[in-house]
C-alpha cells in the first residue's frame, strides 16, 4: 500500500520515457563519432602498412545491420511514445480547494456517509 | 460554490440537519458497525475482488483506469471493493464502515482532506454503494453519485461488473472535472474586477 501524502512528481512511465529519450540523444553522436574515428584509423593503418586486399563487407550484412538499427530505433521511439502518452503528461490535473469546515457525523473521521446506493438484481434497473 | 449537504443516515436514510454523533432514529454509530462487521477484510490498492467476479484482465484494466483517475485528481483516490460475504447489514452501512476503517487512500487523509471515493458492490445481494469522503461532499452531491451508479447499473445487471465499474468511474471523472472547472471560472471571475481596478 502506498500511504504517501502525494504521489511522486514523476511517475514510472515518465521516468522510462525520459531515460529512453536521453539514451537515444546521447547515443547518436557517440555512434557517429566512433564511425568517423574508425574510418580515420583504418585509413592511417592502411597507409602505413602494405596494401592489403581489403575484404569488402557483404551487402547482405550491411542491409541486416541497417535494418536492425532501424528496428531498434523504431521500437525505442514507439515505446517512448507509448510511455509519454500513458503518462498523461499533457493532460492537466484537477484540484479541489481545501475544505476547512467539516461536519463530522456518526463517528466517521473520513466520511460522514455522503453516498448513493442501488439494487441491480431485479428484472429492470428502475430501483434508483 | 461549496455547499452543505442534507446529511443522511447510511442505515435508515433519516435526514438530520446538524452534525450528530449518532443517528437520531436508529442510533447508528461507526462503533456499532465495528461490532457488526468485525475485522477489516483484506484489501488491495484500487481494486479488491473477494467475489471472483472480475477476471485478472479486468482487474488490471480497472487498476489502470483508477491510476489515471488518481493522476487527474491527485488529492483523490477511487477504490472499488467487490464482496459476496456480506451476511449482516446493508451495503450502505458496509460502505460507510469500510470507507472509515480501511485505508484505501492516503493515511493522513481524514476530515476535510479526504477526497476519496469508494464503490462497494455486494455481488451476492446485487447491491452497490458509492460513498465520498468529507472533502468531496462539499463539491459532489448525492445526485452526482446516484447518476454514476445509474450508469453502472446496466453493466452490473448483466453481470459485467468491469463494464459497470468503468462506467461509474468515467461519470465521476467527467463530473469532478466539470466541478473543478466551474470553481476555477468562478474564482477567475471574482479576481477579474480586482485586477482591472488595480491596472492604471
Amino acid at each position: 500500500m502506498n500511504f504517501q501524502r502525494f504521489p511522486s512528481p514523476r511517475p514510472r512511465p515518465v521516468r522510462i520515457a525520459l531515460f529512453l529519450s536521453i539514451l537515444i540523444l546521447a547515443a547518436t553522436p557517440v555512434l557517429f563519432t566512433q564511425a568517423q574515428e574508425a574510418n580515420h584509423d583504418t585509413r592511417s593503418v592502411m597507409a602505413q602498412s602494405e596494401p592489403v586486399q581489403a575484404k569488402p563487407i557483404p551487402l547482405g550484412w550491411k542491409i541486416v545491420v541497417v535494418a536492425m538499427v532501424a528496428m531498434g530505433t523504431g521500437f525505442a521511439l514507439a515505446f517512448s511514445l507509448r510511455a509519454w502518452r500513458s503518462a498523461n503528461l499533457f493532460d492537466r490535473q484537477y484540484r479541489f480547494p481545501a475544505v476547512t469546515v467539516v461536519a463530522f457525523r456518526l463517528g466517521g473521521t473520513k466520511s460522514g456517509g455522503c453516498m448513493s446506493t442501488i439494487e441491480f438484481g431485479g428484472p429492470s434497473n428502475e430501483n434508483f | 460554490m461549496p455547499r452543505r449537504l442534507g446529511m443522511k443516515c447510511p442505515s435508515c436514510q433519516t435526514i438530520f440537519s446538524a452534525p450528530a454523533p449518532q443517528c437520531l432514529k436508529c442510533k447508528l454509530t461507526l462503533h456499532r458497525l465495528d461490532i457488526q462487521f468485525g475485522a477489516v477484510p483484506r484489501y488491495s490498492r484500487f481494486v479488491t475482488d473477494c467475489s471472483g467476479r472480475l477476471s485478472r484482465r479486468d482487474i488490471a484494466e480497472l487498476r489502470r483506469l483508477l491510476r489515471l483517475f488518481n493522476r487527474k485528481f491527485p488529492q483523490s483516490r477511487f477504490s472499488v471493493f467487490v464482496t459476496n460475504q456480506l451476511s449482516t447489514g446493508t451495503i450502505g452501512e458496509y460502505a460507510f464502515w469500510l470507507m472509515n476503517r480501511a485505508r484505501f487512500g492516503f493515511a493522513q487523509a481524514v476530515g476535510g482532506d479526504n477526497y476519496d471515493l469508494l464503490l462497494a458492490i455486494d455481488a451476492e445481494r446485487s447491491a452497490a454503494a458509492l460513498i465520498a469522503g468529507y472533502g468531496l461532499e462539499t463539491y459532489i452531491t448525492e445526485r452526482d453519485l446516484e447518476r454514476a451508479l445509474a450508469q453502472a447499473a446496466s453493466g452490473f445487471h448483466e453481470g459485467d461488473f468491469a463494464r459497470g465499474i468503468r462506467a461509474c468511474v468515467e461519470v465521476m471523472i467527467s463530473r469532478m472535472r466539470e466541478v473543478v472547472k466551474k470553481l476555477e471560472e468562478t474564482k477567475t471571475a471574482e479576481e477579474m474586477p480586482a485586477t482591472t481596478s488595480d491596472s492604471p
